[in-house]
């Protein structure tokens, strides 16, 4: 099934293992995968304490994804 | 006194005198600085029911104990005041390097009263003061008035002044210090506009303040800076990277970015953010308070045609209310409108609130575009640029937009589409989506402001913990936690920016934990935290105190029909409502007020209020 992953500007650059940044976008991922399961896979660094988001909503990593849902990863923001 | 100067300037303008003051240790004490010291002199000598803009009303500037002292962004100051465009409160506040300079030239702050009968400027440096002419200065603006006085004063002195909005009495007019540093909301210019001031220069001459304990201080900043140090070392803050600029794609993302005039929250041009495009073509530089680790501020720049336009800004509340609100993407326009508010002394917030509203009003029918002097469909950026500039100089139809958003609506026979709290335009933030957030709107002691109580810190940003944005439960104790917070972060100096991520505790009780490390430091007050906790709570019931003496109640403590009975048709929280009359109820009795919204005998007896 197909999700949107959306990943904040300051956290782009340190998704993925390889370094090579991730900008987020449709993505095609199993039946039973959990948002923990997604979010492993973007290899975000450990130190950073980032925030996930299911359809707007604070979300565990074991929220079970549906079609059409979006993700959105971000870090603590200051500002407004 | 350590921290404080102890030194208050009293300046009668209808007089023409000058007179130092000794401050009250205990006073300074139990109401910290800033706004708290504010409202203590506000509610001691000036009548509630005072007409805004008359000789009688009074303005308070006051520093913080903190401010100028090298605590990461210790840099802030408060203008307090009675609104023109509320008639409650003004709490505004702004950094920079002026706020700093009065601090070291000696003093804590400034209370100005009367009505100076020809244009005036107020000159300081150490142990003196004086009123000066400013008939040269008058109806210039904010720039050509800096680099004037910087002239005729000193060249490294700091100067606030206001434009030609606040000598027009426009009621939202601005205070700006260093030309783009504004103490912003409420219509502050216009208070001093009316009292034929045109500007407060400082120069000091002391380097620092004097500290309690100067080694304890270094070594909690220390402490504070090696902490921020280690959590931005895999990447940067968001804020330092892309200024507040970085929050508008997260507010779209979140579903919480007003749109149309909060009519929905989806921005389709913004969905990706704005930050990359901004700094393609409008960025310059980074900029920064005095003593801040962060840096968000951004010199910018517009490309014309025939010149390039250099300023500050925007911030993401401009971003909202002259960009999305108004159904705006072309960020050029809303830069060069930016620009314009600094020159002219202008909130940038109730401008762009103003002219989405009056967009709303001709979009409906209930404004005809005759009166308006020309085309004003939503998306125009020209009309932006072309409007803010005539609010500025109350010019044709300007001069009806220069009376803010409610009184445009209320003269359209549409007081609802004026999205405010108490006349006050809103931040940046839907109530409807921030439940907290729509209860500190509706209770804030300025109307609706986002920085008197921002739990949009916990419903929106996650900093220091994300809390469900959507629920009811537990909203009314986050808000008040919030307001008290806000009141010891306006009054000890520092910006809410780095306090809510590294001075407070990571839970939802918003304890000033780190606040109160560099206060004891700093002046030996010996705060504890309960104690510290009580004077955010005392200052916050001594604003209400003053807005009940002005008579507001709970009729004042509401929002727009819109966002209470209108379902948000899109977004994470499409369907929603603003549950306000639910947390209202819970929200009195976390305070200790009555039904009707005034603080009980109890409460302010507890608190030590008269």
């Amino acid at each position: 099934m197909q999700v949107t992953i959306d990943v904040c500007a300051v956290l782009r650059g340190c998704c993925r293992a390889d370094g090579r940044g991730f900008e987020g976008g449709p993505t095609e991922i199993a039946e039973n995968d959990t948002l923990g399961d997604v979010l492993g896979r973007l290899s975000l660094p450990e130190q950073l304490k980032w925030i996930a988001c299911v359809n707007g909503r604070p979300s565990p990593p074991d929220t079970s994804l549906s079609e059409g849902d979006h993700l959105y990863v971000f870090l603590p923001v200051s500002g407004g | 006194m350590n921290g404080w100067t102890g030194t208050i300037l009293r300046v009668d303008l209808t007089a023409g005198t000058v007179a130092e003051e000794t401050l009250d240790p205990q006073v300074a004490r139990d109401y910290v600085g800033g706004r708290g010291l504010g409202i203590y002199y506000l509610n001691r000598e000036l009548d509630p029911m005072v007409e805004p803009l008359s000789p009688e009303n009074m303005v308070c500037m006051f520093t913080g104990p903190l401010t100028g002292t090298r605590a990461a962004t210790g840099a802030r100051y408060m203008i307090m005041t009675k609104s023109p465009l509320t008639g409650a409160l003004t709490t505004s506040n702004s950094g920079g390097h002026f706020p700093t300079e009065l601090k070291r030239a000696g003093y804590d702050g400034i209370i100005l009263t009367g009505r100076a009968a020809e244009p005036t400027y107020l000159f300081v440096t150490p142990g003196k003061a004086e009123l000066r002419s400013a008939d040269h200065l008058w109806g210039k603006d904010t720039e050509e008035t800096t680099d004037l006085l910087l002239q005729g004063t000193h060249p490294k002195a700091r100067v606030a002044c206001i434009g030609p909005a606040g000598e027009r009495l426009v009621r939202f007019a601005s205070v700006q210090n260093e030309k783009h540093r504004a103490a912003g909301r409420s219509g502050v210019g216009a208070v001093l506009g009316s009292k034929n001031l045109k500007a407060v220069v400082v120069k000091a001459e002391a380097k620092d303040v004097p500290l309690h304990d100067p080694e304890a201080f270094a070594a909690y900043h220390k402490e504070v800076i090696d902490a921020y140090d280690a959590a931005t070392a895999v990447t940067p803050s968001g804020l330092t990277l892309y200024g507040t600029t970085y929050v508008v794609g997260h507010s779209e993302k979140m579903g919480c970015l007003p749109t149309k005039n909060f009519q929905r929250t989806k921005f389709t041009p913004w969905e990706g953010g704005i930050e990359k495009e901004f700094h393609e073509k409008h960025f310059i530089r980074r900029g920064a308070c005095f003593s801040c680790p962060i840096g968000c501020a951004r010199i910018s720049k517009v490309e014309k045609p025939d010149r390039t336009l250099t300023g500050e800004g925007p911030e993401y509340e401009t971003w909202y209310a002259m960009g999305s609100s108004c159904e705006i993407s072309d960020l050029a326009s809303i830069v060069e409108a930016n620009f314009l508010c600094n020159r002219l002394g202008l909130d940038t917030i109730t401008m762009g609130a103003t002219v989405a509203c009056a967009m709303e009003l001709v979009d409906r029918g209930y404004l005809d575009e005759a009166e308006v002097g020309r085309s004003l469909r939503w998306g125009d950026g020209g009309a932006l640029v072309e409007l803010t500039e005539k609010t500025g100089n109350r010019e044709g139809f300007g001069d009806l937009l220069a009376e803010g958003s409610y009184r445009l609506a209320e003269r359209c026979g549409h007081p609802e589409l004026a999205m405010v709290s108490k006349k006050q335009e809103f931040a940046g933030y839907l109530p409807r989506r921030l439940q907290g957030m729509s209860l500190t709107y509706a209770t804030s002691p300025i109307g609706g402001s986002h920085m008197r109580g921002d739990t949009a810190y916990f419903e929106l940003f996650g900093t220091p913990v994300l809390v469900d944005s959507a629920a009811v439960e537990g909203k009314a104790e986050l808000a008040a936690a919030c307001q008290d917070l806000s009141t010891i972060i306006d009054s000890s100096g520092l910006c809410i920016f780095f306090a809510h991520r590294a001075l407070i505790s990571k839970d939802a009780k918003a304890r000033p934990v780190g606040i109160m490390e560099y206060l004891n430091a700093a002046t030996g007050a010996d705060y504890t935290i309960e104690e510290l906790c009580e004077a955010g709570e005392r200052i916050a019931n001594a604003e209400r105190r003053f807005l009940t003496r002005a008579g507001f109640s709970r009729k004042d403590d509401t929002l727009p029909p819109r966002e209470l009975e209108e379902p948000l048709p899109d977004g994470p929280a499409a369907g929603q409502v603003s549950h306000l009359p639910e947390m209202l109820e819970t929200y009195y009795q976390v305070r200790g007020w009555d039904t009707d919204g005034i603080p009980t005998p109890a409460t302010l007896g507890r608190l030590g209020i008269a």
